[in-house]
């Protein structure tokens, strides 16, 4: 007899069968129902668990980082990178783990060998990027000639990481071996795959040129490079020195139509009323001009926030929309 | 940026962030710590750098109501507020 009939009172010698069969279908009722429910909860807690999956995996991955024990934390960061091979968190998770056995001044080898294995299968370029230049940095102060052996082999080589390449050029540029350098900026702006990188790479090379007193080639990259307002700071300013100065004052207004705070810097007031005197009201139009001259359509994204909530960028059409991208971490 | 977001909509536009890192619960922190009422998105996609072209931080992108991003500012200034309303009001 199951128990269950007997504690509820039903069975006290005999059966009530007239409760039972009541019961039953009350219970039968209730056995639907409690499958309903059970349905809607998986099912609400699949969409649930759809809408916050970002938010999960950064959850996933942030309590496998923080792991006490730097041997649990490894594997609990391999564990994530194997159920996320393709989450772009993969990149920190292969930071935390390398930092991770690098602690450990005798295991500099097998840091080496998880990045060069990393390396080996990872498909994206730019996190590729990102760890060979994790290898550089951590060479270099281990053994310069290494590092210089591994740059040296990655100009070569056909790698696309148009960041770790101007990473590169600006390491080895600020390390002395400048030759070494100029190859990093120009093949950065070879391998950047459109106008951005290419004129980010170009700033930072004409940049560099001009410290080091190559002026004609910097002013020839810095005006190939004028899609990035930066590039009007050094051309401003050589174009100036060499007596250009309508055209270095044009420099700085683009410039500063991008980078509002190099208006103070660059004393964009005091040299256009130099070049234009009397006419110092039209600055502010000639910026706020050029400041509204872009044209490029917004490719809309789904992004989600801190509590799971999703924003759909697309759906702002019709209404005005400041999207500001900051880094405060 | 908090001042901004309180002409929302008296100048017919949405403010909003993105957390370039991504980090939750460092950006949770930063929220609280701050204060902070504008919605912070995270980017987990790579999609300021991969998209929007972002080398430098702050980046603000100030988009119109077609959807076209017309105007993008670098960092900030001692007025930047006032650039901003300039701008949002000239597109």
């Amino acid at each position: 007899m199951p128990k269950s009939i007997v504690d509820k009172g039903y069975y006290n010698g005999k059966i009530n069968h007239e409760r039972l069969k009541q019961e039953v279908e009350m219970s039968n009722r209730s056995f639907a129902g409690i499958v309903v429910l059970i349905m809607i909860f998986i099912f609400s807690g699949c969409m649930e668990g759809k809408k916050k999956s970002d938010l999960y995996v950064m959850e996933e991955f942030e309590v496998a980082s923080s792991v006490a024990i730097p041997a649990k934390r490894i594997k609990r960061l391999k564990i994530f990178l194997n159920n996320h091979p393709d989450h772009m968190c993969r990149k920190s998770a292969y930071n935390r783990i390398f930092d991770t056995i690098a602690e450990n001044a005798g295991q500099r080898e097998k840091a080496i060998a998880f990045l060069d294995k990393s390396i080996e299968e990872e498909k994206d370029t730019d996190i590729r990027g990102t760890l060979y230049y994790k290898e550089f940095t951590y060479l270099w102060s281990v053994d310069s000639t290494e590092a210089v052996n591994l740059a040296t082999k990655l100009l070569e080589s056909d790698e696309k990481g148009f960041r770790m390449f101007v990473y590169l050029g600006f390491d080895l540029g600020y390390r002395g071996r400048h030759k070494l350098a100029e190859g990093m900026f120009r093949k950065a702006m070879d391998v950047g795959a459109n106008p951005f990188e290419k004129s980010f790479a170009g700033v930072l090379y004409g940049e560099f040129l001009s410290e080091h007193g190559k002026n004609d080639l910097a002013l020839k990259i810095l005006k190939e490079s004028a899609d990035n307002v930066f590039a009007g700071k050094q051309l401003g300013k050589i174009l100036w020195e060499k007596g250009e100065k309508k055209a270095a004052v044009e420099s700085y207004i683009n410039l500063v139509s991008g980078v509002p705070g190099e208006r103070d810097e660059v004393k964009l007031d005091s040299l256009y009323a130099i070049v234009y005197p009397g006419n110092v009201t039209e600055l502010d139009e000639k910026i706020l001009e050029k400041r509204i001259s872009h044209k490029t359509l917004l490719h809309g994204t789904r992004l989600v926030d801190t509590e799971g909530k999703y924003y759909n960028l697309s759906d702002y059409k019709g209404r005005k929309l400041v999207l500001g991208v900051w880094n405060p971490t | 940026m908090e001042r901004l977001k309180k002409m929302e909509n008296e100048l017919g536009f949405k403010l909003l962030l993105i957390n370039l890192k991504g980090y939750l619960n460092k950006t949770k922190a930063i929220i609280k710590e701050k204060d902070i009422t504008i919605p912070i998105l995270l980017d987990c996609e790579s999609y300021s750098r991969g998209v929007l072209h972002v080398d430098y931080t702050p980046t603000t992108f100030i988009i119109d109501k077609n959807g076209v991003i017309r105007s993008r500012l670098v960092g900030g200034c001692k007025d930047f507020e006032k650039i901003m309303v300039e701008v949002i009001k000239s597109i």
